[in-house]
């Protein structure tokens, strides 16, 4: 293996923040450049030495695994931090708060200022679910804009009339596009730190869905029956409850495996489970067709991951002379 | 040679009784290590960095970017007074080992 495949497998493999990323192959290329320059005045070749150097690092996933095992495990207080929204949405289902459009908002914007917050600090790992959380709300909303924009086309079609006014209607055209390229493009950001981390933040979509879905098919209509909804709270608690559980195991669990394994699996219990809750049998296509789109959409990130993009070894050309070592900062 | 086990359970005992004496960079820790202990210890990239980095992690020493003599920048790490009391600590445990491992290896009489 030459040493530009070594520092690139390494950074494939580096699931992290892109600072800290940049931050441990700096410090390797440090000790690569000290190991090839010793080599070098024992008298070995150029060629020799560096591949040497780079035998002597050994297998760079492994490697790369054991860093991932230090920074990404979670501590006690990621823990906590992490798990607070799912908390907060067990309670106020518990409560049937969310009936309430004020303490919706509240939410809301709760979770968006703290993942804001965070992210701007450096992106901690309990910061995912409160990002999860904070774009759950644009995502949930596309569905009842298009059912607001057919609606209206309708109403126009039919009766030469928008009911929702034309400004309205207009602004509601232009809000999914927008809000799908802001949400994108946080996307596409939080991928660069781990594809894995999305889909943490990711999970409880999948049963927000099947709520929102549930909610309005047993209904028959887009508005729903307060009192009949109100008698899934508890059960619907008790999955943001799971959620809380499956998030702090996630956090804790070292291995990357592990991890993608534990999401996998827990997601479509959750879809089971609101099913099961909403009193629809786990048997039928539509839960199983849910189950299915949900393992999909967990994985998905995988797909916008950039793989190694952001660190260039100046040894990437490998006939390039040795230079001094980079520096996170300069 | 010494069983792999053997090192695992001392790594960071070792590296914070190193760090102890002058802040470090990986490559000066192998060989400080290898040199102070006769060629015994030879630390290979995939067990010292991640060890350095959960000490780190742990509060027990800091790191920071600072030049080498040669005007290189190199990442040092140093023992924070957290890093001081758990040596103490894992010192004496370690005494009290091995005068036990001695007094029970000592032929009886």
């Amino acid at each position: 293996m030459k040493l530009f495949s070594l520092f690139g497998l390494l950074e494939q493999n580096l699931h992290m923040a892109p600072a800290k990323r940049v931050e441990i192959l700096s410090e390797l290329q440090t000790h690569v450049d000290d190991r090839i320059q010793e080599l070098q005045s024992n008298g070995f070749s150029p060629a020799d030495a560096q591949e040497r150097a780079v035998l002597e690092i050994g297998d760079p996933s492994q490697l790369a695994g054991a860093y991932y095992n230090v920074h990404e495990t979670g501590s006690w207080r990621d823990v906590a931090m992490a798990t607070v929204p799912h908390l907060a949405l067990a309670a106020i289902f518990a409560f049937h708060l969310w009936t309430d459009l004020l303490w919706v908002v509240v939410g809301i914007s709760a979770a968006t200022f703290i993942a804001g917050v965070a992210w701007r600090n450096g992106a901690p790992q309990w910061a995912f679910p409160w990002l999860g959380y904070a774009l759950a709300a644009p995502m949930l909303s596309w569905s009842l804009a298009m059912v607001a924009i057919a609606y209206g086309g309708w109403m126009l079609l039919t009766g030469g009339d928008i009911p929702l006014g034309v400004p309205l209607y207009i602004g509601i055209v232009l809000y999914i596009p927008l809000s799908m390229l802001l949400v994108i493009r946080i996307v596409r950001k939080a991928v660069r730190h781990d594809w894995l981390m999305v889909s943490l933040a990711a999970l409880p979509l999948p049963f927000f869905a099947t709520w929102m879905f549930m909610l309005h098919w047993r209904q028959g209509t887009l508005t729903p029956n307060k009192a009949r909804a109100l008698e899934y709270d508890a059960d619907t608690a008790i999955v943001f409850l799971a959620l809380a559980i499956t998030t702090a195991m996630y956090l804790k669990v070292g291995r990357r495996l592990w991890r993608i394994g534990l999401l996998i699996l827990s997601a479509p219990v959750m879809v089971a489970m609101a099913a099961i809750a909403y009193q629809a049998s786990p048997h039928t296509f539509p839960t199983i067709a849910a189950i299915g789109l949900t393992v999909a959409l967990l994985l998905s990130p995988i797909l916008l991951d950039p793989g190694s993009v952001s660190y260039r070894s100046p040894l990437d050309d490998p006939n390039a002379d040795l230079k001094p070592s980079p520096h996170p900062n300069s | 040679m010494y069983q792999k086990e053997l090192l695992k359970g001392n790594t960071e005992t070792l590296l914070l009784a190193l760090l102890v004496q002058e802040p470090m960079y990986g490559y000066q820790i192998v060989k400080e290590m290898e040199q102070r202990s006769s060629g015994y210890f030879l630390f290979r990239e995939g067990t010292l960095y991640p060890a350095l980095h959960r000490l780190e992690k742990a509060r027990l020493i800091n790191g920071a970017w600072a030049p080498s003599p040669n005007g290189q920048q190199r990442r040092y790490y140093s023992v924070s007074e957290l890093g001081m009391r758990e040596l103490r600590r894992k010192a004496a445990e370690w005494r009290d080992f091995t005068q036990a491992v001695n007094l029970v290896m000592q032929p009886s009489r």
